[in-house]
């Protein structure tokens, strides 16, 4: 144990994924199965206030590992759910994608590490570099747009970041520290826009319901625990009580449920949650008491993995089936009982039913809202949970798993084992945190004395939760979903935007072509001239006739003759005159 | 109209809310700090009106402006396949 003593765990990810991308199969699986755990046992032995650099350029040092209660909590569930994703996943084939997926979990862990700004933005395009991959792997007409869309994105977020980063740097400012206190500059700004499109915030979110759902099965499993949970961390780490953060969360939280009713794929469906969940964290955030930032820490931790475990879940039934949309599942519960049991769990999770840790972190941010004195917050949260409630709970369930199918639905192929053992895994933490909390509670950052399972807590939770199941049942034919693609705001880079540039591309290639071809005949006609100068210096040559001919040169033969006769008569009428 | 099912759903659900309600108001110790939430059945009211809101919006009034066929943004790209 005491070889793992302040080891960073990225770097053990990173070696995993190289060796996975070496070996051939069998071995594989078992360096996938296995050697994570080694990863999380680095973080479980992490010790808080542990620091390491590196320096490796005259005027540079990289602070690679910086652990604090904060990082050591994100460190230590980033680990756990590289441990379940691996599991779920070492039954791929692609070593790309297990070369990706583990060197995705690695740069996650490095970002949260990093404690300085230039080493966080290496880890941080690392991690969009490698999850882009996890998209374009799935080798679908789809997946290819989306990860383009996917790489603009992140490199904008990116730039800005970097833009950012270097004005810090060029004040002299080399570690990550918190913006909120200090001056509203361009590099606040910057480094604030490039953070909040990674967390998904409205109007920069749609990037994830995008790329999320393009992703291979097991790629979007780890797609939807890190990318936005390490800009938690970010926001968490340097924009701590910005009060604009409450609206932005608030109105993600709200966003992502209406959209989740209307949604019909049901990897779109869990991609808004994410949207939705990430509210609460950010909202969490910009309140910026200790509590709220508990809440905001532990929802995140909760978060990855009940959406891990309804992805995983969601990602057992595809591959099984090859079916992706709700209206066309049915009677799931039967053919699989198992998904359904571990859906189940995830659902509940992330509702917020008592006894599983959506109870146990999401209710803190809520509370952290009353206690700060923002009723209109609170209210705002528990109307987005009433939507998580509704289109997880009461509609997944129940159109997925519970009505009967429209069509018999055929098994493509057998769920392999160890997906179960991910989804196992990932229902048992969920349910294991939720009837112990203090086990997550004794990790966060700051001190908490909260108590979730008051009787009256819980009474009134139910309450809310057994009123908002009447709706749904009134309304029940108008939730089923439909065949129909929902627009969002990539509508506007998707549409009007490629127009503009396609319209301008055309106008370009037009241009460039007139300006060719209008170079093409001036150099042919100077060619032409340049061969034959006389032709150039015969202006009626030049004007009149494109080629030289030398019909044009000879004096017709009739001139001559005409000429001659009429000397002869006129000679013939002179000797006749005068003799 | 709703079928006797789903009548019998939400009185079964209105009456384990109630049964909620009345184990609130004996144990009393919620932790809502909202004056309007504390009072009675406030909860209950806000997740049923909170539900219907969220269905009303999304279903009867962001759906019928916001959702297009599945290939909407596919025939786009497509065309520009086939103009390459």
């Amino acid at each position: 144990m005491t070889i793992m003593n302040n080891i960073n765990p990225a770097f053990i990810f990173f070696g995993i994924g190289i060796l996975a991308a070496m070996t051939p199969g069998i071995l594989r699986r078992i360096i996938l199965l296995g050697l994570p755990v080694f990863a999380l046992l680095a973080a479980i032995n992490l010790e808080v206030g542990t620091k390491a650099s590196y320096s490796f350029l005259p005027d540079y040092t990289s602070y690679y590992m910086n652990v604090d209660k904060l990082s050591w909590i994100f460190v230590f569930i980033f680990c756990i759910m590289g441990v379940i994703g691996s599991i779920y996943a070492s039954h791929n084939e692609s070593k790309i994608e297990a070369l990706c997926s583990m060197g995705y979990v690695g740069s996650a862990i490095g970002t949260v590490l990093a404690e300085d700004w230039m080493t966080f933005l290496f880890f941080w395009e690392l991690m969009a570099a490698s999850s882009l991959f996890l998209i374009w792997n799935e080798k679908r007409e789809a997946s290819r747009g989306a990860g383009l869309r996917y790489l603009a994105v992140h490199f904008l977020g990116g730039n800005l970041i970097l833009f950012g980063v270097l004005q810090k740097l060029a004040a002299n400012e080399v570690l990550i520290t918190c913006l909120t206190s200090g001056p509203k500059d361009l590099a606040f700004w910057m480094i604030l826009t490039g953070v909040c499109i990674n967390v998904a915030a409205i109007p920069v979110h749609a990037w994830l319901v995008d790329s999320y759902p393009s992703a291979t099965i097991t790629g979007g499993v780890f797609m939807s625990s890190y990318t936005t949970k390490v800009a938690v961390y970010a926001l968490l780490r340097i924009f701590a009580g910005l009060d604009v953060l409450m609206a932005v969360g608030a109105v993600m939280a709200i966003y992502g449920a209406l959209y989740a009713i209307m949604e019909n794929d049901m990897l779109k469906l869990l991609s808004y949650h994410i949207i939705s969940q990430v509210g609460f964290m950010v909202a969490g955030v910009g309140i910026g008491t200790e509590m709220a930032m508990n809440g905001a820490v532990a929802h995140a931790f909760s978060d990855i993995l009940f959406k891990s475990l309804l992805f995983m879940c969601c990602g057992a039934i595809i591959y099984a089936t090859g079916i992706r949309r709700i209206n066309q599942l049915g009677g799931i519960a039967k053919k699989y009982p198992a998904v359904f049991v571990c859906f189940l769990i995830g659902a509940m999770s992330i509702s917020g039913i008592p006894l599983f840790n959506g109870f146990i972190s999401k209710t803190i941010t809520i509370a952290a809202a009353g206690a700060a004195h923002y009723e209109v917050l609170e209210v705002l949260l528990e109307v987005a949970s009433i939507g998580t409630l509704m289109s997880i709970l009461f509609k997944m369930v129940y159109f997925i798993f519970l009505a009967p199918a429209k069509e018999e639905i055929k098994v493509r192929s057998t769920i392999p084992k160890n997906m179960y053992v991910g989804m196992g895994l990932g229902a048992f933490l969920c349910t294991f945190y939720g009837c112990f909390p203090d086990y997550l509670y004794q990790y966060l950052p700051y001190p908490l004395e909260y108590h979730p399972f008051s009787i009256g807590h819980i009474a009134l939770f139910m309450q809310l939760a057994f009123m908002a199941v009447i709706p749904f049942i009134m309304y029940l034919p108008k939730m089923e979903p439909h065949s129909l693609l929902s627009l969002d705001t990539d509508w506007f880079y998707r549409r009007p935007f490629a127009t503009a540039v396609r319209y301008c591309s055309y106008l370009g290639s037009a241009t460039c072509n007139a300006l060719g071809e209008a170079w093409g005949m001036l150099t042919g006609r100077v060619m032409e001239l340049s061969s034959n100068p006389m032709q150039f210096l015969d202006a009626k040559g030049f004007r009149q006739k494109r080629h030289y001919n030398p019909e044009n040169y000879r004096t017709a033969i009739a001139d001559p003759i005409m000429i001659m006769l009429t000397v002869l008569l006129m000679s013939i009428c002179y000797f006749m005159v005068r003799v | 109209m709703m079928s006797p099912k789903r009548k019998i759903a939400c009185l079964v659900a209105l009456l384990l809310a109630l049964a909620m309600y009345g184990i609130d108001a004996v144990a009393g110790d919620h932790g809502v700090t909202i004056g309007v939430l504390q009072k009675p059945f406030a909860m209950g009211v806000l997740g049923f009106v909170g539900a219907w809101a969220l269905i009303i919006v999304s279903k009867m009034i962001m759906a019928p402006l916001l959702q297009r066929d599945e290939n909407y943004y596919e025939e786009g790209e497509d065309a520009d396949d086939n103009n390459e």
